[in-house]
């Protein structure tokens, strides 16, 4: 068995102390650079890092809610797993946004969530159509998607820096003399082929 | 004056006449002391003739002389004697088996007019019938069997259980010696659990329903089990490629006493190792069922029946999923033949039906099941125009908790889940009257149903859906019945003979279903679990409706009928979409009901004589449900009618055999279903970076269309010394991949759209071979 060094993310809920029912999503963001290759020239260039700002988790839709009296504080383990690799090379933004919804919105998020994480198996949940609150004015028989609604949003940023990590992380983009630049990744020779990828650094990146 | 008074005389004289009427009487019965059903009795020298009936009695009436009493039946040496009969007599008659010279003449064990004279949709039939037909794996089957019957079909191999009629598989009611059977498949279908060897006959009724049986919509098939030998020890022994079964009886105390034992267990893994794809070549597939079966004959006009009944079956799909399933069937049955046309049947029934899903890389398991328990006290008076069938009945389901078993890796807390109990009390009278040419069979049934446990009550909130979230209170029932339901079930089947060749026939019946099955998948599989009705789930009420005509020539070569049929149902229940079904003790939030209605029209061109026998039948039907609630979610494709998961628009069977010889046979299968609907995913859309399919409305789509072809080659005699038979086949000749089911299935944790498969349980030739010898 091989263990692969990840980090997680925890949540910690607290919600007003009394019986109603209160309804969360979590959606991580995450934020990152990357370099390229750093090839020798005659002009001793450093090519630009790139940002990747993407969701992480898409293949999973988080939601908590609490009904009854389950008490008020709620310390959920491992809500996000993430495996440490070349995206911990430089500081790592962690983006949490927690979204407080209204019952209807969370049973449409449910429904999502079903469709999003169904395996196929025969333990899942019969699969349909997540019919959100929108309705079509003129072409009566198309059934519009989404749902519309007004959610309390909490957002936290966590850094994660490379020197809090006790271990290297190998550098599969790292110059390497006499290896020809067909033999490095693609993202490594041109972050463009990297999913999500910028030139624009996001306004938060100074600030943790 | 003296014209006046001779006139009178005349009269007088011919009611003298009329009254020296006797009644010649008589039980027919083969070697085994067994009933023979259907054999032709005849006063040969006025031609009155008639057939003998369930309890292989008959009744004739004729005036007083001499006479040949003449009685036939297939595979049985004639039976002829010289009476005279000047006073009502009595035989009891047993009948010799022959060779198979007379089936080269006559296939069926079946009158050659049957179908001109029945009620209609009822299909009695007996392993006889079933000999020259090709069998999967060389097992002779009572479900396959039906399979080729009009108007009766599957959803493709892999599927539990039938459909009948446009009727769900839970809409049949499956008895074997009246005790409910709660899964009828062996194998994921591929057989039943009905061992052809201690099968005396079975009955499926698809349009007239009798009274004496109830409980489900679309059509009930009763299967009895024979006695063991009360006077000689007998046994054999069948050797096949993937089952192999025994039987022995013997008498414990001559003509008083029997008993009779069998076996079967299937091996089929040396088979499934050798296919090719890893995830079938991983898999394993096993069962087993025994019976017991202890005869007691107090008398000539009582006897005890014991049958005792186990089975046993396990699948697991490589390292996914593995499903256990078994009964555990024990009954008892009282016979009293109080006069010559009165009997009597007290019979009685526990049934123990367990299942179980194992969720392999999750390692933990569901399991659910159903404790039955019926009481039966049945009348039957046979007379010159009336055959009448009264009696009541009790009928007790319980339902087992729905228990999560988690294993050490699992991460789960073992847990139960509370189910219900629930019984039903029938009261019920059938009259079978003969009117010259009309025949016409009247039933009444009354049920008065309660659900006694749980003693909960969920209540929900007023116009809203009907969700967990919206429970309101819990009502705690202290003492009565949770709820209770009472109906009134009428029916009426006739049968108008227009010619001796050609009769019309129509019925129609009322039904009222209490218990339903409920599926997590698309299909019936052998963990879906059964819920009795409560207050929130009613029952399933059908009027069903029928209308025939069946014609043959004079020489009876061929029988053939047309029917057309329609079913209205109320309440009939599907899922909502993201039902949660499993370890859920509020059903009623996870499904809807709504309307059904099935029709169609069915052929049957049966060629019963020549050396081609066989039959084409096709069914031209559709079955669809609607259902529109009052909010989005409870309405299925926005209130439209659509189809059923087993709807099939075209179902065509051709069945032939031809002897070969005295000591061979040939025989031939065509089977073409139409593709059954499914639910598809049509495109998708991106929800915060999340991948969400979108799906089409419900049962949009269709599978392939099943098609298969069987052929078998059978041998009787093949050691000259001893009673054997050897059979070979080839199941699904062409080698056809047919689809059970579409389906979709996606890497965890990523986002893409999820993959689209094809699931074909067998998909390749099956050739089998199966050896048979009788001691």
């Amino acid at each position: 068995m091989i263990l692969l060094p990840y980090i997680v993310v925890d949540f910690q809920a607290i919600t007003p102390p009394n019986n109603s029912a209160y309804n969360m999503w979590w959606v991580l963001e995450e934020t990152f650079q990357f370099n390229e290759v750093d090839f020798p020239d005659a002009f001793g260039n450093i090519p630009p890092p790139f940002s990747i700002l993407q969701i992480y988790g898409p293949g999973e839709v988080k939601l908590f809610t609490k009904t009854g009296d389950r008490g008020d504080q709620y310390d959920l383990k491992e809500v996000f797993p993430r495996d440490i690799e070349e995206s911990f090379l430089t500081k790592h933004i962690f983006t949490t946004f927690q979204y407080s919804v209204f019952d209807e919105y969370y049973n449409y998020l449910q429904d999502l969530e079903v469709l999003v994480e169904n395996s196929g198996s025969l333990f899942d949940t019969p699969l349909g159509r997540a019919i959100g609150n929108f309705s079509a004015i003129e072409d009566t028989d198309s059934v519009p998607l989404g749902y519309f609604s007004a959610v309390l949003t909490d957002t936290t940023r966590i850094a994660v820096y490379p020197s809090q990590l006790s271990f290297t992380i190998p550098n599969k983009c790292e110059f390497i003399e006499g290896k020809p630049p067909s033999e490095y990744d693609l993202q490594c020779r041109d972050c463009e082929n990297v999913a999500s990828s910028t030139k624009v650094r996001p306004n938060f990146w100074k600030q943790l | 004056m003296r014209s006046f008074i001779a006139a009178i005389l005349i009269v007088a004289g011919f009611c003298v006449v009329a009254q020296t009427k006797y009644q010649v009487l008589g039980t027919v019965t083969d070697e085994q002391g067994e009933p023979v059903i259907g054999a032709g009795v005849l006063l040969e020298e006025i031609g009155i003739g008639t057939i003998t009936d369930l309890k292989g009695k008959f009744i004739l009436s004729a005036p007083k002389r001499n006479y040949s009493l003449i009685i036939q039946y297939l595979g049985m040496k004639e039976y002829r004697n010289s009476i005279y009969l000047n006073r009502d007599q009595n035989f009891n008659i047993e009948m010799i088996s022959t060779s198979q010279e007379l089936q080269a003449v006559v296939k069926t064990a079946r009158a050659d007019d049957y179908r001109i004279t029945a009620i209609p949709g009822v299909e009695k039939l007996t392993f006889k019938d079933l000999e020259n037909v090709p069998q999967l794996m060389g097992e002779m089957d009572v479900i396959n069997s039906i399979l080729l019957l009009p108007g009766v079909s599957s959803t493709g191999e892999g599927s539990s259980g039938f459909n009948v009629r446009g009727g769900k598989v839970d809409q049949n009611l499956i008895t074997l010696n009246g005790g409910e059977i709660f899964n009828s498949s062996h194998l994921l279908g591929f057989f039943s659990i009905f061992n052809s060897d201690v099968v005396k006959e079975f009955t499926l009724y698809k349009g007239h329903i009798p009274a004496n049986l109830g409980g489900r919509l679309s059509s009930a098939l009763d299967i009895r089990t024979r006695e063991g030998s009360y006077e000689d020890v007998k046994s054999s022994l069948t050797v096949g490629t993937v089952t192999s079964k025994f039987t022995f009886e013997a008498p414990i105390i001559k003509d008083k006493l029997s008993i009779l034992t069998a076996g079967r267990f299937a091996y089929p893994n040396w088979l499934i190792k050798r296919v090719r794809d890893f995830d079938v070549k991983n898999s394993e597939a096993g069962f087993n069922d025994q019976n017991v079966i202890i005869g007691y004959r107090m008398n000539d006009r009582n006897r005890v029946n014991l049958s005792l009944y186990r089975s046993y079956d396990r699948f697991r799909f490589s390292d996914d999923f593995q499903f256990e399933w078994g009964h555990k069937n024990a009954s008892l049955s009282v016979q009293n033949a109080l006069k010559d046309n009165l009997f009597h049947e007290f019979e009685a029934n526990l049934v123990d039906y367990e299942n179980e899903q194992y969720d392999v890389p999750g390692d933990f398991a569901v399991q659910n099941g159903m404790n039955f328990l019926s009481i039966k006290d049945n009348w039957y008076y046979e007379g010159e125009k009336h055959a009448v069938n009264a009696g009541i009945e009790f009928k007790n389901y319980t339902q087992k908790p729905e228990r999560l078993v988690s294993g050490s890796q699992s991460g789960f807390e073992s847990l139960d889940v509370d189910k219900d109990e629930a019984y039903v009390l029938s009261g019920y009278i059938n009259d079978d009257i003969k009117l010259g040419k009309l025949t016409l069979s009247a039933g009444l049934r009354y049920n008065f149903y309660a659900q006694t446990g749980r003693d909960q009550v969920y209540v929900y909130e007023n116009e809203a859906p009907k969700r967990m979230t919206n429970i309101v209170d819990t009502i705690n029932v202290a003492s009565g019945n949770v709820s209770e339901y009472s109906n009134l079930e009428p029916r009426i089947g006739l049968n108008y003979l227009i010619t001796k060749n050609i009769s019309i026939k129509a019925s129609y019946n009322q039904a009222y279903q209490y218990i339903h099955l409920i599926s997590n998948t698309t299909s019936a599989t052998p963990i879906d679990l059964w819920q009795v009705s409560t207050f929130h789930i009613e029952p399933q009420i059908a009027s069903n409706y029928s209308f025939g005509v069946s014609f043959t020539g004079n020489k009876r070569k061929w029988q053939n009928s047309f029917d057309v049929f329609y079913r209205d149902i109320d309440n009939i229940y599907d899922y909502k979409d993201f039902a949660s079904l499993l370890l859920n003790n509020h059903l009623e939030t996870e499904l809807i009901n709504g309307k059904g209605r099935s029709y169609g029209f069915e052929v049957l061109l049966e060629k019963q004589k020549g050396a081609w026998t066989g039959w084409f039948a096709y069914t031209l039907s559709k079955t669809e449900y609607l259902i529109e609630g009052e909010f989005p979610e409870e309405t299925i494709n926005e209130g439209r009618w659509y189809p059923a998961n087993y709807d099939q628009r075209h179902n065509l069977t051709i069945s032939l055999s031809r002897n070969l010889g005295k000591k061979a046979f040939f025989a031939f299968n065509s089977v073409f279903n139409t593709g059954r609907p499914f639910t598809g995913v049509e495109s998708s859309y991106n929800v915060n970076g999340a991948v969400v399919p979108l799906f089409s409305d419900r049962n949009k789509y269709r599978i392939p269309n099943y098609i298969r072809f069987d052929v078998s080659l059978g041998f009787k005699s093949v050691v000259k010394t001893v009673d054997d038979k050897l059979n070979f086949s080839i199941y699904n000749l062409f080698n056809r991949t047919n689809a059970y089911s579409v389906y979709y299935r996606k890497p965890s944790n990523v986002a893409i759209i999820p993959f689209s498969y094809q699931l074909s349980v067998l998909g390749r030739a099956f050739p089998s071979m199966t050896y048979t010898i009788n001691f």
